[in-house]
């Protein structure tokens, strides 16, 4: 067993030009070694940071030496391994190190080269969901390796129904990316859309999902997002079951879920946890908060500015004495007030959490009341912005929040323009171009429009579990009912 | 002429037909029609707005039977009887009957926005915004507009609860006694309902994108029914709320109406009331806007979406150069006149004459 | 993506289009008065309340009164002593120096219909006074107009004043077969201000004051469903309060003889206060009627005494328009001081509070 670390060796089974890059990497290794029964020689080839070296050492190494290596044919037989190839082909080779591979040349048999799989998957362990955080419920969210993910799918749907194809995206990144549905449920021509889409994805890199949600979007210049994107296995595996389709992409822990409407996006997974009534009065509240966290400011522009007659005498003198001093018209006001709130929360998220935490203190409170102290804003607007910004915070879907707080903007600039007649021509802008949306072709805010009464059960109310034994309309699945609805529930007369 | 097959995804649901109707036939009107109405026949107007809704859904089922006939629009019924030549001409005057539809819609409600909101409002910087949206609407296709005639219906509905404020101060001996006017009386009140009250003869040129449209028959008199009810309920409302003098002074009833809500967090309701006009008035444009370029692409094969914007540009001129030297009132007498004569006299004698033809053809 | 710069640029450029009106840089004007002017160049001198709010959020009241011949005019010759514009559409109430309620209110009617800024749940009414010195007192900490108009507004709402405000104003107004009639206010001194009856219209002129004690009454005869508050001296030297908690009343013509109309009112109330001890079901019953024959004959007095002026404030000549088909008012008013008005009424005693 003597080691012979000999590239130029090695140079001389095959001259293809790709090994000379290979050579540049630092963390490529080449090494050779001689069979103990035959006293063949046969090389190691292998990225050292891509595979596990457990693997070669305990596993594959030791067979090699120790066991009869007579062709590579005998890798089968000698490696307990179950994934090897035996390739001809040396435009191969690159690919199969790159993937974490061993590359095994036998000095007798130089036309073809044995790969024995050995990656090595630098896993984190599984964490609580961040963003998608729940009291009740699983506390398990996805992490970065698509295989762990696939995993943490699969145990909670086993069913052979469960379809997972994978496509490889992005010319440099060679980015994995799944696309998962249940035979049989899902519509079939929701599932070839998606694929359709993947294939013709013309990209180099893939840093995350949110780059797939980009390119999968039907419209890329909405601001609103199209594919929901979720953190938490149970409600994938919920949401596949209802005929919707998910795209897992290696390297993001955020799993996709199309086709979505708009109201999936306001309704939290928790929801499902907590009795139907409290979840249903959860669900208005986040409703109300969006609706308000939207035009609190722009419905306080546009009385200040131009309606006057609109606010009650009650309120009209702590309106007017909060605004006597400041020297800024309505709309200012609210723009550096709003800004402020923004440039908070901007500073939070860029600093590390514990600052970020004290930043959001020091500046919520400092900034405010010396800002009203010193005549800059009023107070009663400062209230409003604080709590608008609260209100953007109630949205479950973080991306969601995001587009709610930039939507307040072009309320603002309307509001000033034409008062409260500004406002409602903006919503009507709004609804028009929510309208135009879709998700994978289909209406971005069914159930409301298209009207499918029968799918309002799971929207801005949610009912009782039992009651929902159909699948959403919308979707248009192979099989509408998930269960028997007479089973889930028997009535039972009194005393009975 | 290109053929009316359209592709199923491009179709709308029978049921909505019942949103096109009501949000179509709802427009600018509501907003003052008792006052006209009571010039005539006073008190008992009401019965006129009854006797023009029946009217109105014999009128919906001819235009149902002539489009059921060809199983196309009214262009096709057109071509179908007098031939390709005529059909043209008639989808010119019909392209010219919604622009000037349209443009009464937004000529009237800048009126009322400048009398109740903004004096100093400008002609041309709202058209233009309004006509901009009605455009990215209709960019939209059918299904977009039709979305806007749903969530035109659906959203304002709220405002019919506030009218509750004012059946406080409600007087119902006004509507007494009944039937105090002679028939001549309440028909000349019906005629003059009808500019309020038309907006569903858009039927006759959607009917080829309903999917099964002999199922929306039902929604389509579904509709017509609730506004007929609806205009009637809300005209009871301004008769007992109102002194009949008061009202013959009144030129807004419906938002007038309003200036007595009050809500603890809402001191003057009418401007809410005025501005919310805004999204029930986008279906009435939108599906106009779609209806005229739509037609203008049939007759000539101008890309839809080029006639969109050539209509809202004609419209956005017109209404910029309508300053306060035109009468407004003159020029809703015209829109009224075409309106009648289109969609009440010449409707049925088009299904009258279509028998006609039908039996000498075979 | 150039497109939408420019669409965004424009927007920026036109948005000087519409008038602003911020709200601290207004005048918000929450009362008028209108008095005769005194030098007679004019015909009227208007005060303007407005509100000056303090950081202490109480309110001071600031008047600025000029002379003109229109409403609008004074409105303008206002501005020029004031530091911000002058705007109405805060306003709650706007009193009338009767001697400009006898020229006639006609000319006023019209601004307050006609102006869409202008709220139509104001209050109008008239002083014996001048407005500018009623308008100019200190009332209370929340500023005159609001102090006013609460008075107002508690008195229609708990009080014996019947209902009242623009709209219904408006609506009688132009009613054929109905006087106008309007509250009236009487400054005691600089502090204090009460509500001292109704002053009556005829022809859309006031004629005459009705005196608050007569309130109880007339307000069962004018409006429909009412509440209110009254003190009656029983033949027994005894006193007795009474609270109506509803009142309701009808009319009812004879078909054989349209001269005769019934009147039926019915009042259901409560006991407050007996100065008397022991009320058994036996005082009950004849307290009862006692209250029965007095509202009778206080109601029916009132009619008479409007029947003797010609004027209509109970509306009974719209009433009389609602039954009869055609009905021709003119001729109708000729005959109205000779009708045959009856009052029937019906009082129910609904409990007596919590002890005997």
């Amino acid at each position: 067993m003597i080691p012979l670390s000999i590239w130029d060796k090695f140079k001389k089974i095959k001259d293809d030009g790709w090994k000379s890059l290979l050579k540049q990497s630092t963390d490529f290794q080449s090494t050779y070694y001689f069979n103990e029964k035959t006293n063949e020689r046969f090389g190691f080839h292998f990225y050292a940071t891509l595979v596990d070296e457990q693997i070669i050492q305990e596993s594959a190494l030791p067979a090699l030496l120790t066991k009869k290596f007579e062709s590579l044919d005998d890798l089968h037989k000698i490696v307990p391994i179950a994934d090897i190839h035996i390739l001809k082909n040396p435009k191969d080779i690159e690919q199969k190190l790159l993937n974490g591979y061993v590359l095994v040349t036998l000095d007798s048999d130089k036309n073809r080269f044995g790969f024995i799989a050995a990656q090595k998957e630098i896993v984190r362990s599984l964490s609580q969901p961040e963003i998608e955080f729940s009291v009740i419920g699983p506390k398990e969210a996805f992490v970065e390796a698509i295989g762990q993910n696939l995993n943490l799918i699969r145990k909670r749907l086993p069913i052979k129904e469960l379809i997972s194809q994978e496509y490889t995206v992005g010319k440099l990144s060679k980015t994995k990316v799944a696309v998962l549905h249940i035979e049989g449920i899902t519509n079939k021509d929701n599932v070839d859309t998606v694929k359709q889409r993947i294939r013709n994805i013309e990209i180099d890199t893939i840093s995350d999902s949110s780059n797939i949600v980009e390119l999968l979007s039907d419209n890329s210049n909405s601001l609103f997002p199209q594919l929901l994107d979720t953190e938490r296995p149970d409600r994938v595996a919920a949401i596949l079951a209802e005929g919707k389709i998910a795209i897992i992409v290696d390297g993001s822990p955020h799993v996709l879920i199309a086709p979505t409407t708009l109201i999936e996006f306001f309704s939290a997974f928790e929801d499902y946890f907590l009795n139907w009534i409290v979840a249903t009065f959860f669900r208005l509240v986040r409703f109300f908060a969006v609706v308000f966290s939207v035009l609190v400011t722009p419905v306080y522009v546009a009385a200040m500015t131009y309606q006057y007659e609109l606010i009650p005498p009650d309120l009209l003198g702590i309106l007017v004495t909060s605004r006597r001093t400041i020297p800024l018209p309505p709309i200012l006001e609210a723009l550096f007030l709003e800004l402020t709130i923004e440039l908070l929360r901007e500073a939070g998220a860029r600093l590390p959490t514990k600052v970020g935490q004290t930043i959001g203190i020091v500046g919520g409170i400092v900034i405010g009341t010396a800002s009203v102290e010193a005549g800059l804003t009023s107070n009663v607007l400062l209230i409003f912005v604080a709590l608008g910004a609260l209100g953007s915070f109630t949205t479950p879907v973080y991306k969601m929040g995001n587009t709610i707080r930039v939507l307040r903007f072009p309320f603002l600039l309307f509001a000033q323009f034409w008062g409260v007649l500004g406002i409602v021509f903006c919503f009507c802008i709004l609804i028009a171009h929510l309208l135009r949306l879709t998700s994978l072709g289909r209406p971005f805010l069914a159930p409301i429009y298209p009207l499918r009464l029968a799918d309002m059960k799971d929207t801005l109310i949610r009912t009782p579990l039992q009651k929902m034994s159909k699948r959403p309309q919308v979707l248009r699945t192979q099989k509408p009912k998930r269960f028997n609805k007479k089973k889930a529930e028997t009535p039972k007369d009194i005393d009975e | 002429m290109q053929s009316q097959t359209i592709p199923n995804n491009l179709k709308i649901s029978p049921y909505l037909v019942f949103y096109v109707i009501i949000s179509m036939q709802i427009g600018i009107g509501v907003l003052g029609y008792q006052r006209i109405i009571a010039d005539y026949a006073g008190h008992d107007a009401w019965i006129s707005i009854l006797i023009l809704g029946s009217y109105i859904h014999l009128v919906l089922w001819m235009m149902y039977k002539l489009c059921e006939m060809v199983n196309g629009d009214i262009i096709t019924v057109h071509e179908f009887l007098f031939g390709r030549f005529i059909s043209k001409v008639v989808s010119f005057a019909f392209i010219l009957f919604y622009i000037i539809y349209l443009l009464s819609f937004i000529l009237n409600f800048i009126e009322v926005i400048q009398i109740w909101m903004f004096p100093d409002i400008n002609n041309f910087v709202f058209s233009l915004f309004f006509l901009l949206l009605s455009i990215y609407i209709v960019y939209g296709g059918l299904r977009t507009v039709v979305g806007i005639c749903f969530f035109g219906t659906i959203l304002p509905v709220y405002l019919i609860f506030t009218f509750t404020f004012t059946l406080k101060y409600a007087d119902f001996t006004h509507l007494l006694p009944i039937w105090e006017h002679n028939i001549t009386e309440l028909l000349q009140a019906s005629y003059h309902m009808s500019l309020t009250s038309v907006g569903f003869e858009a039927i006759l040129f959607i009917y080829p994108f309903i999917n099964k449209p002999e199922k929306s028959k039902k929604w389509a008199h579904i509709g017509v029914a609730t506004t007929t009810i609806f205009y009637t309920v809300l005209a009871i409302i301004a008769f007992s709320y109102f002194s009949k003098k008061q009202l013959e002074n009144t030129i807004w009833a419906t938002l007038s109406m309003w200036q007595m809500v009050q809500f603890p967090f809402v001191e003057r309701f009418e401007y809410i009331g005025v501005a919310n006009w805004c999204l029930i008035l986008l279906p009435n444009i939108c599906l106009s806007l779609w209806v005229a370029s739509r037609l203008l692409k049939r007759a000539t094969k101008l890309k839809q979406r080029k006639g969109a914007i050539l209509i809202s540009t004609i419209a956005v001129i017109i209404v910029t150069l309508f300053e306060k030297g035109v009468d407004i009132e003159s020029f809703n007498n015209i829109v009224e006149q075409m309106t009648v004569a289109f969609v009440f006299v010449y409707i049925p004698l088009l299904y009258c004459l279509s028998l006609i033809i039908k039996k000498v053809k075979t | 993506m150039r497109k939408w710069i420019c669409i965004i640029c424009c927007l920026f450029i036109l948005s000087g289009c519409v008038e602003k009106r911020i709200i601290d840089e207004l005048n918000i004007a929450v009362a008028t008065g209108f008095d005769p002017d005194t030098s007679d160049e004019h015909l009227l001198k208007t005060t303007f309340l407005m509100q000056i709010f303090n950081k202490e959020m109480s309110v001071e009241n600031k008047t600025v009164t000029t002379s003109g011949d229109l409403r609008r005019e004074t409105l303008y010759k206002a501005n020029r002593q004031s530091p911000s514009p002058i705007v109405v559409g805060g306003l709650r109430l706007t009193l009338y120096n009767i001697a400009i309620a006898e020229r006639g209110l006609t000319p006023y009617v019209d601004a307050y219909q006609r102006d869409a800024s202008i709220g139509k749940r104001i209050y109008f009414a008239t002083t014996d006074s001048s407005t500018e010195e009623i308008l100019k007192g200190e009332y209370g900490p929340q500023g005159n107009g609001t102090f006013i108009s609460d008075l107002i507004d508690h008195n229609i709402e708990y009080g014996d004043l019947p209902k009242t405000n623009l709209t219904l104003f408006m609506r009688d107004f132009y009613q054929e077969g109905k006087d106008v009639f309007l509250p009236h206010i009487k400054k005691i001194n600089e502090q204090e201000i009460e509500l001292d009856g109704i002053s009556l219209f005829k022809d859309h002129a006031s004629y005459k004051i009705l005196p608050s004690d007569k309130l109880f009454y007339f307000k069962l005869l004018v409006d429909r469903y009412s509440k209110g508050d009254f003190a009656i001296d029983l033949p027994d030297g005894e006193k007795l309060a009474i609270k109506s908690i509803h009142s309701s009343h009808k009319y009812k013509l004879d078909t054989n003889n349209p001269t005769n109309i019934t009147i039926k009112i019915k009042v259901q109330g409560n006991i407050k206060e007996y100065s008397g001890n022991n009320l058994n079901d036996d005082k009950i019953k004849e307290i009862t009627k006692f209250i029965d024959k007095k509202i009778k004959n206080e109601c029916t007095a009132l009619i008479q005494s409007f029947q003797e002026d010609n004027v209509d404030p109970i509306g009974i000549g719209k009433e009389y328009s609602t039954k009869i088909r055609n009905f021709d008012y003119e001729e109708w008013k000729k005959g109205y001081p000779d009708l045959n008005i009856k009052v029937d009424t019906k009082v129910v005693i609904l409990d007596i509070g919590t002890s005997i």
